[in-house]
């Protein structure tokens, strides 16, 4: 054996350990890198060229260590959990909204609405009941007013959301296609690109929080992506989406492709959980709200215009103004004279309050519900189908974020940095490098003990 | 299983997170001592406690129509006792007239003082209470009206036959007034008669109003019974709201309301867990096999 084959061996030897200590380097610094995964340097004999002792060791290849199913786990759960988390944050708004249980909700007001008329029929002849009557139906007015906009105001904080989430999936699509690109490059090299990998799996995690997507990986490295069975990114292409102002639907977004305006079909994530609580859950509310008001303004009406005024002699006169929550009002021929509040049920008689224990006798009339519940209990009913949403949503969104934990604990175990792992090997290799260099310097010993005979 | 460094921390941190949750929690509970703040806290509590709210809400509506309607029959009761004992003077005198001692002149005090109670009795026909004439039905103005104030010798009824109703329970209504024309008319006319038959001296007219007189006492009794009647349903619903009134403060504060003792257990026993996942991180987090490679 020639000596320069053992020198070429301790050499490439030290070259080797060397690269093994800086995929420790390089793990270490990136032990609090977020999608991160760790690298591991794959060693190898080199076989020897033509028999006898082998020539060293060489690096195989750098291996990124993932777990390919756990990507795509934590993806599909993503889904689910961006989906309710959204719903979750927008009905917990729309519980806030409401306020109840509590004295100065629409419960309350509506409520106190009833015994302004039986406060009316105890004293018909004053103006000061007449004048609290009306107070009070402002003021179921104003909360109705008020509930109205604020559920519309929610509505449009959905969409406002949905616009930043659209503007995301473009910007995540486009860095997906551009890193395709790099990595196929790199990878044809034989490098196998695995920080771009990792950039480029975040990138992923993230969009599918945001939308239900599929990932397809090819050979050389590309992944294409699609929703709703078009592909968002094919290759370096990526396929843009955009928002257009759907005039049909209140002025709101909606979201299509801006290829050919075909709508995006999204049924999960955040987008899919935002569109529909702007387009289903909250206007299900609303129109809970409104079959309520409307029936309170239909049904005061009927009977104030059976009743008579102050004067004995108008009636006819209707309390109410408007046709539902956002724009019911207390006429405002009323308003401007008390008297038209028609306390009376017969003509002529100031001094009867009968016609107003009619309108009170209306909070307990069964008018909802095909003639099955009251106004208490219609709105109790909204108020429980709201809180139990609101519960379920939250518990799901837990429950997702606690199962995403659990598979990123998993991912963490298979792909995470353990500083423990990388100081052993790293004294392994520096042990490896140290005994390398003392090959050489065996070598250099008995290459100066040869010279010396010969000299 | 392999543990790395990120997955330490973030299983810690985790824990932490969820220990300071339940911790928040409880405090919320104890520092608001109300069980429910929103309704998903427990929807179908909610709703029983907004149902027992408007329950509430209702019951003491109708505590203050019943204190109304005990105030407005009192007004009644009282108007009845000065009535009665008008009459009852009415008939001393009636008595007193008759006797056969008795001269023109004598008579003609008496009719005096028989004036005088007309007028008594047409105040007692128009009491107001609350800007509201007791005795006149649904209508605004006095009751009775004389056709002559001075020296009258007919009262006109003006009101009507309109009952003024108290809602004291639900669909169940009491009135508060008596219409006066039934309960008047006759007093007017009797106390009329006796007066013009002693100005005119004459005892067999004066006799016929003496009964009519007595006939009328009667018909004050019998008012008077049938408001005392009502007086004491009013009392009955009262006592019955006052319970319901209990029972629904009870059961929303049941609903609503935490059990505070045990509600400070938990939140000693969630301190308690939430003081160890940060001892526990403490001790984890420090250590480290760079502690040992020297």
């Amino acid at each position: 054996m020639a000596i320069s084959v053992g020198l070429n061996s301790a050499i490439r030897a030290l070259l080797t350990q060397q690269q093994a200590m800086d995929a420790v380097a390089h793990n270490v610094a990136n032990v609090n890198t977020p999608g991160y995964s760790r690298q591991r340097v794959h060693l190898a004999a080199v076989a020897p060229a033509t028999g006898g002792v082998g020539q060293g060791v060489e690096m195989l290849n750098l291996e990124r260590v993932r777990d390919l199913f756990v990507d795509f786990q934590i993806r599909t759960e993503s889904h689910a959990a961006g989906e309710y988390g959204a719903r979750a944050d927008s009905l917990s708004l729309v519980e806030l909204a409401f306020g109840e249980p509590s004295d100065n909700g629409l419960r309350a007001i509506l409520g106190q609405f009833f015994n302004a008329w039986r406060d009316l029929a105890n004293a018909p002849e004053q103006s000061a009941a007449r004048s609290a009557v009306v107070q009070a139906g402002e003021t179921l007015a104003f909360a109705a007013n008020r509930l109205a906009t604020s559920l519309g105001d929610i509505r449009a904080d959905a969409n406002t959301r949905l616009s930043a989430s659209v503007r995301e999936v473009n910007d995540l699509a486009g860095r997906i296609a551009a890193l395709n690109g790099s990595i196929v490059q790199q990878r044809a090299t034989g490098d196998p690109a695995a920080d771009l990998t990792d950039q480029r799996d975040l990138a992923l995690d993230r969009l599918a929080q945001l939308t239900d997507i599929r990932v397809m990986e090819h050979e050389g490295g590309r992944v294409d992506v699609f929703m709703g069975g078009r592909a968002l990114v094919s290759g370096v292409k990526a396929n843009a989406i955009d928002l257009e102002v759907n005039p049909l639907n209140q002025n709101f977004f909606d979201v299509q492709w801006a290829a050919d305006g075909a709508t995006v079909r999204v049924s999960s994530g955040e987008i899919g959980g935002l569109l529909h609580q702007r387009d289903v859950d909250i206007p299900a509310r609303l129109a809970d709200l409104d079959t309520l008001i409307t029936r309170v303004i239909d049904d005061v009406n009927l009977v104030h215009a059976a009743g008579f005024a102050l004067d004995g002699v108008t009636t006819g006169t209707a309390f109410f103004t408007g046709t539902d929550a956002a724009t019911i009002g207390v006429n405002v021929a009323i308003a401007g004279n008390l008297g038209l509040v028609a306390a009376a049920s017969a003509g002529g008689a100031a001094g009867d309050g009968s016609g107003a224990l009619a309108v009170a006798d209306l909070q307990a009339t069964t008018s909802l519900t095909g003639g099955s519940e009251t106004y208490d209990a219609f709105f109790n009913g909204m108020i429980t189908r709201l809180g139990v949403s609101v519960r379920d949503a939250h518990g799901i969104s837990g429950a997702q974020g606690a199962t995403i934990r659990h598979l990123e604990q998993l991912r963490s175990s298979v792909s995470g940095v353990s500083l423990d792992e990388e100081m052993v090997n790293l004294v392994q290799f520096q042990k490896g490098y140290e005994a390398a260099a003392r090959v050489i310097r065996a070598i250099d010993e008995m290459v100066q003990q040869t010279l010396q005979m010969v000299g | 299983m392999r543990i790395s460094a990120r997955s330490t921390t973030d299983r810690l941190l985790a824990h932490i997170q969820e220990a300071t949750t339940r911790l928040n929690e409880t405090q919320e509970r104890v520092a608001s001592g109300r069980r429910i703040n929103r309704p998903s806290d427990d929807p179908f509590a909610t709703a029983r406690a907004m149902a027992a709210r408007s329950t509430l809400d209702l019951v003491t509506q109708r505590t203050r129509t019943v204190d109304l309607a005990r105030t407005e029959l009192g007004v009644v009761e009282s108007a009845l006792t000065a009535l009665g004992s008008v009459m009852t003077r009415a008939q001393e005198l009636s008595v007193q007239a008759d006797s056969s001692g008795l001269d023109s002149g004598a008579r003609q005090q008496i009719a005096t003082e028989v004036s005088e109670m007309l007028n008594e009795v047409l105040s007692i026909a128009t009491t107001s209470h609350a800007g509201r004439q007791v005795f006149g039905g649904h209508q605004g103005g006095p009751a009775f009206a004389p056709d002559v104030p001075a020296n009258p010798t007919a009262f006109t009824y003006q009101g009507d036959t309109g009952q003024v109703l108290r809602e004291i329970g639900e669909g169940e209504r009491i009135a508060v007034n008596i219409p006066g024309e039934p309960l008047f008319d006759g007093i007017f006319a009797s106390l009329i008669a006796f007066r013009d038959g002693l100005l005119a001296n004459d005892r067999t007219a004066m006799n016929a109003a003496s009964s009519q007189i007595g006939a009328e006492i009667d018909t004050v009794l019998t008012a008077r019974g049938e408001v005392g009647a009502r007086v004491r349903r009013l009392d009955m619903a009262w006592v019955r709201l006052e319970e319901e009134e209990v029972a629904l403060k009870t059961a929303i504060s049941g609903l609503e309301e935490v059990d505070i003792t045990a509600e400070v257990v938990e939140l000693q026993m969630r301190d308690t867990a939430f003081q160890a996942a940060l001892a526990a991180t403490g001790r984890s987090l420090g250590v480290s096999l760079l502690d040992f490679l020297r």
